[in-house]
């Protein structure tokens, strides 16, 4: 029942009663009651006039990073008795330190200011307006203004530094880089021995071969390095990452992306970003801090999706990637999906397969029981098939068990595999 | 702080109600005042909030029956405005709960208290001086302020309830 409410009734039958029994006493003990309400109502604010302004500490952070929300308010208006100021924090943020919910009494022209921090999980974040819920000296009615206090934080994922990422795609661009070009030239590993030309550097000169043949003088060339445009494609579809009702592999595939993405262009490749899901969400490719930050932000808005149209990989806008480009696919992978990546490698893209590993991922959180165990079997020699379809294609796969690290599954990969030779088609 | 005043309330309300009766001579009706005060009490304690809206109709009830009864007005008076008080710090701490670890609590509890202390002084001091300055009117005039009185607390009551 409201107070005010009942607080009326009562002093309503008070002086009904009184006047019916024509009892003065009763009709002044009524006035008790009907003062309260009067000086209620008196008191009552009858408009607000505040501006908000949020401030946060910083526009980007990394996953669970601590980030300071400054939320000040000026009274533009009459005096505040008492101000509840309240906010709803966007799903997938949480309040670390400090409340969400004030209670202030503001002088006219003054400004109260108040801190949080919070932290969240991978996202996009707007904030938007804060609530002033005004009370009356009694604290009998409220008035409620919206005051805007605009705000946004990008939640990014974690980029983790990656060793040895090493890739050999056919194409290469013609800026000096780290990976193999398959073109003669200065380098560093040797390539080729060629007729010596006006201007080698003596040092070149293949004496041993030169000695062989009087006449001519030979030169030994060696492997350029350049840089090489890069693609990930970042697989958010719904049928393929999400595991039960509640839990995805996507966090750990954004993960994968970003640590990639950040390593390629640190070794100053020029790096796209498609993430295939719901729709397609493409990050333009290009080269530098820049680019990392686009991706990350991109990857900042990554979210899973299903889609009829893209459903299956066989929708890979290839266009977007250059011809004999290197492709990081990074998919969990379900049933139809290796036949369209061997289409993908027999197309001329150098491709590495990021895969986290859904089996484990989805055993870690099953009960230990035996028929458990069983199912899980044959769902990993499933997998197990459909990766090493993938690997006679002449693709690296990267069977990733997401309990152990990124850096340190990728780091161990790429150290113990040597670069591939080229090889494409399945198994005979 | 406010907690201590918000029971003593109920308390001075109970004992003034029941010194009223049992001044008058209506012993059982002290004691039924001194067990739902002692009920109120124990809701208060436990934090059963709808309890204190019964307790301030029980209260304004005990008050206005203690006049219909001739009982001493003053204590009656008192113990209506101290069931207010307590029924209003109730409410009061209620809200409270919202506030933020880092408020001001204390500089809000005193300002609400002052307001409260005023009010209820205010409208002591009238309904007082309305048994002291009783003046005499005839029953057209009577009919005239009912009538108002009623109109006034229907459209009151109308505004609360849009509000």
């Amino acid at each position: 029942m409201r107070g005010n409410f009942l607080l009326s009734l009562i002093a309503y039958t008070l002086i009904l009663f009184g006047l019916l029994s024509m009892n003065g006493p009763l009709v002044g003990l009524s006035l008790i009651y009907v003062i309260y309400l009067a000086i209620s109502y008196l008191s009552a604010p009858r408009n607000i006039r505040i501006d908000a302004t949020r401030t946060i500490s910083t526009r980007r952070v990394s996953t669970n990073t601590p980030c300071e929300v400054t939320i000040s308010v000026a009274n533009t208006g009459s005096t505040l008795e008492a101000v509840l100021f309240e906010e709803a924090l966007p799903t997938g943020l949480k309040v670390q330190e400090g409340a969400l919910r004030h209670i202030f009494h503001i002088p006219a022209g003054k400004t109260v200011t108040w801190k949080y921090t919070i932290n969240g999980s991978r996202g996009y974040y707007t904030f938007e307006e804060i609530i002033a819920k005004a009370r009356d000296p009694l604290w009998m009615s409220s008035r409620e203004e919206k005051a805007s206090a605009n705000g946004q934080l990008f939640i990014l994922p974690p980029v983790l530094r990656l060793k040895n990422l090493s890739i050999r795609p056919r194409r290469t661009r013609v800026y000096s880089g780290i990976v193999p070009a398959r073109t003669g030239g200065p380098g560093i590993e040797f390539f080729d021995v060629r007729e010596y030309q006006t201007g080698d550097p003596l040092r070149w000169i293949n004496w041993r071969l030169s000695a062989r043949y009087p006449s001519t003088w030979f030169t030994k060339e060696y492997e350029q390095e350049r840089v090489a445009d890069v693609g990930i494609i970042l697989d958010g579809r719904l049928s393929a990452n999400l595991i039960s009702e509640n839990k995805s592999i996507f966090e750990y595939s954004a993960l994968a992306a970003a640590a990639v993405s950040g390593t390629f262009l640190a070794q100053g490749n020029r790096v796209g970003l498609l993430v295939y899901g719901q729709f397609i969400q493409w990050t333009f490719p290009g080269y530098g801090r820049v680019q990392r930050e686009r991706i990350l932000r991109a990857l900042a808005l990554a979210r899973l999706g299903t889609s009829q149209v893209f459903s299956h990989l066989e929708y890979i806008p290839t266009r977007l990637f250059p011809s004999h480009s290197q492709l990081i696919l990074i998919s969990p992978l379900v049933a139809d999906d290796p036949d369209v990546i061997v289409r993908l490698r027999s197309r001329g893209y150098k491709i590495v397969l990021i895969s986290p590993d859904p089996v484990s991922f989805e055993a870690s959180y099953l009960p230990d029981a035996p028929e458990f165990k069983q199912a899980e079997r044959i769902i990993r020699m499933q997998r197990e098939l459909m990766l090493e379809k993938i690997r006679h294609a002449g693709i690296q796969v990267v069977d990733w068990n997401v309990s152990t690290p990124f850096d340190q599954v990728m780091n161990q990969h790429f150290r113990r595999l040597p670069v591939l030779p080229e090889r494409t088609g399945g198994r005979k | 702080m406010n907690r201590a005043i918000e029971v003593l309330c109920i308390v001075i309300s109970t004992t003034v109600l029941s010194a009223a009766y049992i001044t008058g001579g209506y012993i059982t009706a002290a004691m039924v005042i001194v067990f739902i005060g002692a009920g109120w009490l124990v809701a208060e304690l436990y934090k059963w909030i709808p309890v204190t809206f019964l307790g301030l109709l029980f209260s304004s009830l005990a008050a206005g029956a203690g006049i219909l009864l001739d009982l001493q007005i003053w204590l009656v008076f008192l113990g209506a405005a101290a069931g207010l008080a307590a029924w209003d710090l109730t409410r009061f701490n209620q809200h409270l709960q919202l506030a933020a670890d880092t408020d001001d609590v204390r500089d809000l509890e005193k300002r609400h208290l002052g307001w409260l202390g005023g009010t209820l002084f205010i409208g002591l001091l009238l309904a007082g001086g309305s048994i002291v300055a009783q003046a005499q009117l005839p029953f057209g005039w009577i009919m005239i302020f009912a009538i108002l009185g009623v109109l006034g607390l229907v459209r009151f009551v109308a505004w609360v309830s849009r509000s």
